[in-house]
């Protein structure tokens, strides 16, 4: 097993140190991906949990990711503001320009190696999860908890009503027996706060 | 003093391991048949996020299977008595009694996971000091999950019955999101037949709360996938329900003509890894009805909505927000 091989997968068995968690994230190569989605793939078969989700074109999330994250449009518009001072610049002590590529690479590799660990991780559950929070909206703003509020939603979805899709929710959870009365207990409590 | 060599050492620590894990499984066995074996009559409380209810049980059994009737102590008085997959709410401040037909047709003995051990994948379970609720001692047993995309149990069992006494539910900093505990416990030869008695509240109003009939196979062929799962998360249910507005439609057809018009027309996925379940709710956006678009939490049930291409998919379920987050946000539609 190569380095590169034994490293992907000490990282998706949560073997990595935290302090060579980054060095791997910067040095991520594009087949990298694809390597540990079938690591993961063969891990999850092993482990007989194999479901749709061990599927994931992970590829795919990095590709979405990084159109997301229009890193490239960023270093383009930095460049382009590089560029506009270039004579102020280079009348410096060096052109920051040339500075920048390397930089950006970097930056775009680690913003491919950060998706990839995201995407990899997501069905983990691990503690680098809440990376994942870097490419997704911010937490949505809580309204001030109000007794005769039961459900605390978002500013823009105090109109809505949940209640339908809690109801059927607690019906069918109530099966489960490892649970108790727990959903039933909610479904009621649940009723009477509204 | 005794050596023992590391060989033996090791066998007997494997040895000891599976006895607790072996007593844990059938402690939590027992918890689950101990609603079907007794009755009994008490208080309890359910603390949610910053509310707290005070709820009064009576549980019974006998010939034609279990009753269990629920009575509220703090708030508009009611009361809930449910058989079988028959559940009936009494509001006796607005004489109105509301008769629901739970749809999956479930007995009120909820079923174990068929694989029970299935959950040591998912989470850490261990037993911890004995404790005493309600005048009774208990095992405390924990179940912690192995990531953060679920919460932890912890229960309390009646070391005679194993009749669940309090579980607390908590978030990866241990912080109790969900508690329920009873306060005053009696078990008894027989319920009182007078606490599932009906009868007094035949002069309220009575609505039916049922829908129409819905298609409940699981062979429903899925157009969606859900691409992030927590690990062990299987689909155990697929559903064709209707949404509020077809059945409000439908309830109007079935004035006029007689007839219900509207197509269930609301997909509803149930996942779960044996322990905590996730719905997930996907309509088309025709509806006009304003959806859920971000998160909403109501104590441990968290839920979240999100729009994609032509459909609303709304995710809830008792598990922490960024689950249900990222569940919504990984819906596909398949083409």
């Amino acid at each position: 097993m190569s380095k590169r091989k034994e490293k992907i997968s000490a990282f998706l068995d949560n073997d990595m140190h935290r302090d060579e968690l980054m060095s791997f994230s910067l040095s991520a190569e594009p087949d990298d991906a694809k390597m540990a989605q079938r690591y993961q793939i063969i891990g999850d078969a092993l482990r007989g949990e194999v479901s749709d989700s061990s599927f994931v074109d992970v590829s795919a999330a990095v590709r979405e990711a990084l159109a997301n994250e229009n890193i490239a449009d960023q270093v383009a518009a930095d460049t382009g503001r590089s560029s506009s001072n270039q004579s102020a610049e280079k009348s410096g002590f060096f052109d920051l320009s040339a500075w920048l590529k390397p930089v950006a690479g970097m930056a775009v590799a680690a913003s491919v190696a950060v998706v990839m660990v995201v995407a990899v991780t997501q069905q983990e559950g691990s503690n680098i999860a809440p990376v994942a929070t870097n490419i997704e909206t911010p937490p949505a703003v809580q309204l001030a908890v109000d007794d005769k509020m039961p459900v605390q939603t978002t500013v823009d979805n105090k109109d809505t009503d949940l209640d339908p899709y809690i109801n059927q929710h607690l019906e069918f959870a109530t099966q489960d027996a490892l649970q108790g009365r727990l959903p039933y207990v909610r479904a009621v409590s649940f009723e009477s706060e509204k | 003093m005794p050596v023992i060599s590391l060989p033996a050492a090791f066998f007997l620590f494997l040895t000891s391991t599976s006895v607790i894990a072996g007593d844990l499984f059938d402690m939590l066995q027992r918890m689950s048949d101990a609603d079907q074996e007794h009755s009994y009559q008490g208080t309890f409380i359910l603390r949610k996020s910053d509310s707290l209810s005070t709820l009064r049980v009576t549980h019974g059994k006998d010939e034609d299977g279990v009753w269990e009737s629920l009575e509220a102590l703090n708030g508009e008085p009611r009361k809930v008595v449910r058989r079988n997959n028959k559940v009936v709410s009494v509001f006796p401040d607005r004489e109105l009694v509301t008769i629901r037909h739970n749809a999956n047709k479930q007995a009120l003995h909820p079923q174990l996971p068929e694989d029970i051990e299935q959950l040591e994948l998912f989470y850490s379970i261990s037993q911890l000091p004995d404790d005493r609720i309600a005048n009774y001692p208990t095992l405390v047993v924990d179940l912690i999950p192995n990531d953060d995309l679920r919460y932890g149990y912890r229960y309390w069992v009646d070391k005679s019955t194993g009749l669940l006494l309090r579980c607390d539910l908590v978030d990866e900093d241990n912080s109790v999101v969900e508690q329920m505990m009873f306060t005053s416990l009696e078990y008894l030869p027989q319920a009182p037949a007078s606490a599932f008695d009906l009868k007094q509240y035949e002069h309220y109003q009575q609505q039916l709360l049922d829908g129409p009939a819905t298609d409940h196979s699981t062979n429903i062929p899925l157009q969606w996938v859900i691409n992030t799962l927590p690990r062990g998360f299987m689909l155990t249910q697929s559903t064709m329900r209707y949404t509020q507005s077809s059945m409000a439609e439908n309830a109007e057809s079935q004035n006029q003509t007689g007839r219900v018009m509207a197509n269930p027309d609301l997909l509803h996925l149930v996942y779960s890894d044996g322990l905590a379940s996730v719905s997930v709710f996907i309509e088309n956006r025709q509806n006009g009805k304003k959806h859920l678009q971000g998160a909403a939490t109501m104590g441990a049930v968290n839920a979240f909505g999100h729009s994609v291409e032509d459909y609303y998919v709304t995710v809830v379920g008792e598990v922490p927000e960024k689950t249900v987050r990222s569940m919504a946000k990984s819906a596909v539609k398949i083409k």
